[in-house]
């Protein structure tokens, strides 16, 4: 075995003995009324933290350093490819993909205890324990059917590289490392949650425990659903940016019970009721990031997301089995009875009214996402027969709830925010409050944008195909595109085709546009590279169909696609506003 | 008590549907066609001559659609070279698929013959079977019903199966009294007009319409509007024939269902899948509820 395969090995084994021994330590510490054991038990979540960045730092070195007799080196690694690549492809295939999850779930625990050192609660020892649980099973996985550091003998001289997907566009580097940052974070405030159930504790003080990492975790995914959205339009060339693909719907669900649990949060915080609520939505959005992760790398359902093959399918299995059964046992038997303070609804028309409403629509659409994309495999199951559920539905379904939102928020930003300070409105308070405050408003126009440049995106599209000979102008929508030159290029992974078109408008020129066709071995049907422009107001997307065998003729699919550039700038702002409110969170104590 | 069963009754389902999911592979789709009668044809061979499914019945027909650009075609290739001999009383015919004629000469040349080679201009064969890629094959009794359909590399031991089974059936000499749920759409039935057929705009957004509704049964992931593959191409252009012809998009949508199942609706038919149109709505309706008494009791 080589040196980085067991350095490897041994992280991963003794980050599984840390845990069990963290699990006990909280558990005896809090049994114990112990400060000292709550030391050690947080102590063994930092340790988890150094073994996982050890071994993600073994794992980056054997790949920058073509360490072959590492399986996972073996399997995505390559001397041809650039070094970026080869650290970047860390995440390209499945076991490389579990270990950064450890490590960032490492990461989540170890930040959140760190931030909580000198708090003295109850919860802590229990949401030490439901953390270091999570991570077992994902060490269980690292050891087992996912092992990235598996000896290979004799180590082959070369590999065949990563995905050329990963290597295509540089929005798919980010992308996954992005959505992990997302997805993970949702088990702290899950942690937090079983900590409250365990201690019956019904005020808001597990939320302000994990507020700022959910805020954390929730900025992340929503950015890195729209950067997945985004790179399936740059890319695959068939002008769109959703689909409504069962492992998109995978990232949109938990999206969704998330936004709701954010919300869900501020009435709690503002009126102490809700507490039972805020639990359901922790565990649920938590399982479904574990079952949106079951459903893309088991292969359970189809999808346009080809992942290799893996076997870590039934382990997900068992331990979605544990998880629920553990969470809805608890939220029966240890229902929060504490002492709340239920302050009445005072008036119909208030901010708390509206943020439950938002809450049901929410989780109404989080349902029909679910409902959606789970019928089919409902249906073969009882009735045996294959049905799909796709755009069609999903637009019919979520476009009344997507507008009931949007007007919901409108409304509520001229809401006064409370009884005593009845004309302050959202929209003033902007101007004259802290970041806090601007932070929530940032998010929201963020969204409103994404909003409408979508709907206008939908419904202003225009789209021809049209066939050009070469040096011949065509116009379409208000652009004039002429064929300039068709050229071949030989790379060595692939043959790539290049139009050259030249794009006027009014007059003007806007330079040249290369949409492209590439050939792989082993393939017929070449992959096309499409080409935008983007401006403001539209963007101008080549998308190539064909071309003529004697390099004079080419087939485009063109389209204007107005607003879209508004959608990537809105989830920037969400993004922001989200960071900027974690940033600037402060705990009732810390005020 | 009450408890558990709560417990149980959230928990098994979830296990059972996703342990069945585990279980299976999403990716195979199992004919529609099965047990109907195969769909006619009338295809030239490489060297001009026209065949017709009328006039190759009476014995059975292995129906295999390949290309030379598919590197488990040539396996199968050897295997029904085979079989040929060992068979004789069946007819083997090779659907080229996304390919052309000087393509398969070549390959015949380079590793021999095996099936009658028949050319598919515009896939419109290959649409009519519900073909979703290649290799795939279909037995033919000799009555021209569809007795099975294999997709993916026919093995020596697949092939053998299939073929004793068909061989059997043509012994038994019972002429199936099927069902004819999908007539040839040209002749016999009575066409619905929707609007004039012939405005160029009227066409477009009708075919944006249909295109959409239909799923890309090569990429799987978009409608076959906005899929690149060739499949969809091809499926576009018979939808704007149908269309120019003045079929209904009921009986467009038909048509593609009778060849590759519901599966290529992309959204359920409300009849038969009338759960997941009104399930969202009891949601919002049943949570609207409770919010609104819980509102009326705090306040109170």
């Amino acid at each position: 075995m080589s040196l980085n395969s067991l350095l490897g090995n041994l992280a991963v084994v003794f980050s599984m003995g840390t845990s069990l021994i963290g699990i006990i330590l909280f558990f005896l510490a809090r049994r114990l009324e112990s400060n000292d054991l709550l030391a050690w038990g947080r102590r063994m979540v930092y340790a988890n933290f150094w073994l996982y960045l050890f071994a993600i730092v073994v794992m980056l070195l054997a790949l920058l350093t073509n360490d072959f007799s590492v399986s996972y080196v073996a399997h995505v690694g390559s001397r041809d490819i650039p070094r970026w690549v080869s650290a970047v492809s860390l995440w390209s295939s499945l076991e490389g993909s579990i270990l950064l999850w450890g490590f960032v779930l490492a990461s989540y625990g170890a930040a959140s205890l760190f931030g909580l050192r000198k708090t003295a609660s109850n919860l802590i020892p229990w949401a030490g324990i439901a953390v270091l649980f999570v991570q077992l099973f994902f060490a269980l996985l690292l050891a087992l059917p996912a092992n990235p550091f598996l000896p290979v003998l004799p180590a082959p001289l070369d590999g065949p590289g990563p995905n050329p997907l990963l290597q295509n566009h540089w929005l798919m580097t980010i992308h996954p490392p992005a959505l992990y940052l997302g997805y993970i974070g949702m088990t702290i405030p899950f942690a937090f949650a079983i900590a409250a159930l365990m201690e019956r504790d019904a005020s808001a003080l597990w939320i302000r425990l994990c507020k700022r990492p959910t805020l954390f975790a929730w900025s992340f995914l929503s950015i890195a659903i729209v950067l997945g959205g985004w790179w399936s339009y740059e890319v695959l060339g068939w002008g769109g940016y959703w689909a409504w693909d069962p492992v998109e719907n995978a990232s949109f669900m938990p999206w969704l019970s998330a936004t709701a649990m954010i919300h869900a949060f501020m009435i709690q915080e503002r009126r102490n009721s809700l507490s039972l609520w805020n639990l359901v939505l922790a565990v649920i959005t938590f399982l479904l990031t574990i079952i949106g992760t079951f459903l893309t790398r088991s292969g359970i359902l189809e999808s346009v997301h080809s992942f290799s093959e893996s076997h870590i399918g039934p382990y997900f299995l068992i331990f979605i089995a544990a998880l629920l059964t553990i969470s809805i046992l608890l939220l029966m038997w240890r229902t929060p009875t504490g002492k709340t303070l239920r302050s009445t609804v005072e008036k119909l028309f208030s901010l708390d009214v509206m943020l439950l409403i938002n809450n049901l629509l929410l989780i109404t659409l989080c349902f029909i996402v679910f409902l959606g994309t789970f019928y089919p495999l409902i249906v073969e199951l009882l009735r045996g027969q294959r049905v799909s559920i796709g755009e069609p539905y999903f637009d019919q379904m979520s476009i009344p709830i997507f507008l009931a939102l949007i007007l919901l928020l409108l409304v509520s930003m001229i809401v006064p925010r409370n009884k005593h300070a009845s004309n302050k409105v959202m929209l003033w308070r902007l101007l004259s409050t802290s970041p806090r405050h601007a932070s929530g408003f940032i998010a929201h126009v963020g969204f409103l944008i994404m909003a409408v440049a979508v709907a206008v995106s939908h419904i202003y599209d225009r789209e021809d195909e049209l066939t050009f000979t070469k040096g011949e102008w065509k116009t379409f929508g208000g652009y004039e595109l002429k064929l300039q030159d068709i050229v071949s290029f030989e790379t060595p992974q692939r043959y790539e085709v290049r139009a050259q078109m030249n794009i006027r408008k009014q007059g003007k020129d806007l330079g040249t546009l290369i949409p492209q066709l590439n050939f792989y071995p082993n393939s017929r049907e070449p992959i096309g590279s499409p080409a935008v422009r983007s401006s403001f107001v539209e963007d101008f997307y080549l998308s190539p169909i064909q071309f003529g065998d004697d390099g004079k003729q080419a087939s485009l699919r063109v389209m204007v696609n107005p607003a879209v550039i508004w959608i990537w700038i809105g989830a920037g702002l969400v993004f922001g506003g989200g960071l900027m409110a974690t940033a600037f969170y402060r705990r009732k104590e810390e005020r | 008590m009450k408890k558990i069963f709560v417990l149980l009754l959230i928990v098994v389902p979830v296990i059972v549907l996703f342990l069945y999911g585990l279980g299976r592979d999403p990716r195979i789709l199992p004919s529609a066609l099965i047990q109907k009668p195969a769909p006619t044809f009338s295809l030239l061979t490489l060297d001009g001559k026209t065949m017709t499914l009328e006039e190759l019945k009476g014995k059975p027909i292995v129906l295999n659609f390949w290309s030379t650009w598919c590197g488990p075609c040539l396996d199968e290739h050897r295997v029904i070279m085979s079989a040929r001999t060992q068979f004789p009383d069946v007819q083997f015919l090779a659907v080229l698929y996304e390919d052309t004629p000087e393509n398969a000469r070549a390959f015949l040349k380079k590793f021999g013959v095996g099936s009658t080679v028949l050319i598919d201009e515009h896939l419109k064969t290959a649409i009519d079977y519900g073909v979703a890629g290649v290799p795939e094959t279909y037995f033919i009794d000799a009555h021209g019903i569809i007795a099975d359909k294999h997709a993916g590399v026919l093995t020596p031991r697949i092939l053998e199966e299939k073929l004793s089974w068909l061989e059997r059936a043509v012994d038994t000499e019972v002429v199936p009294d099927l069902p004819h749920p999908n007539p040839p759409l040209t002749k016999g039935r009575e066409k619905k007009m929707t609007g004039p057929a012939g405005s160029v705009a009227d066409i477009q957004s009708r075919m944006e319409y249909l295109g959409s509704m239909l799923r890309c049964p090569v990429c799987r992931g978009v409608p076959i509007a906005d899929s690149p593959s060739e499949m969809a191409k091809q499926m576009m252009g018979q939808i704007r024939e149908f269309v120019q012809s003045g079929k209904s998009d009921e009986e467009i949508l038909s048509y593609f269902v009778a060849r590759y199942g519901e599966w290529v609706l992309l959204k359920p038919k409300p009849r038969q899948h009338l759960l997941v149109w009104i399930l969202p709505f009891l949601f919002l309706i049943g949570g609207g509820g409770i919010l609104y008494f819980k509102l009326r009791k705090e306040r109170t």
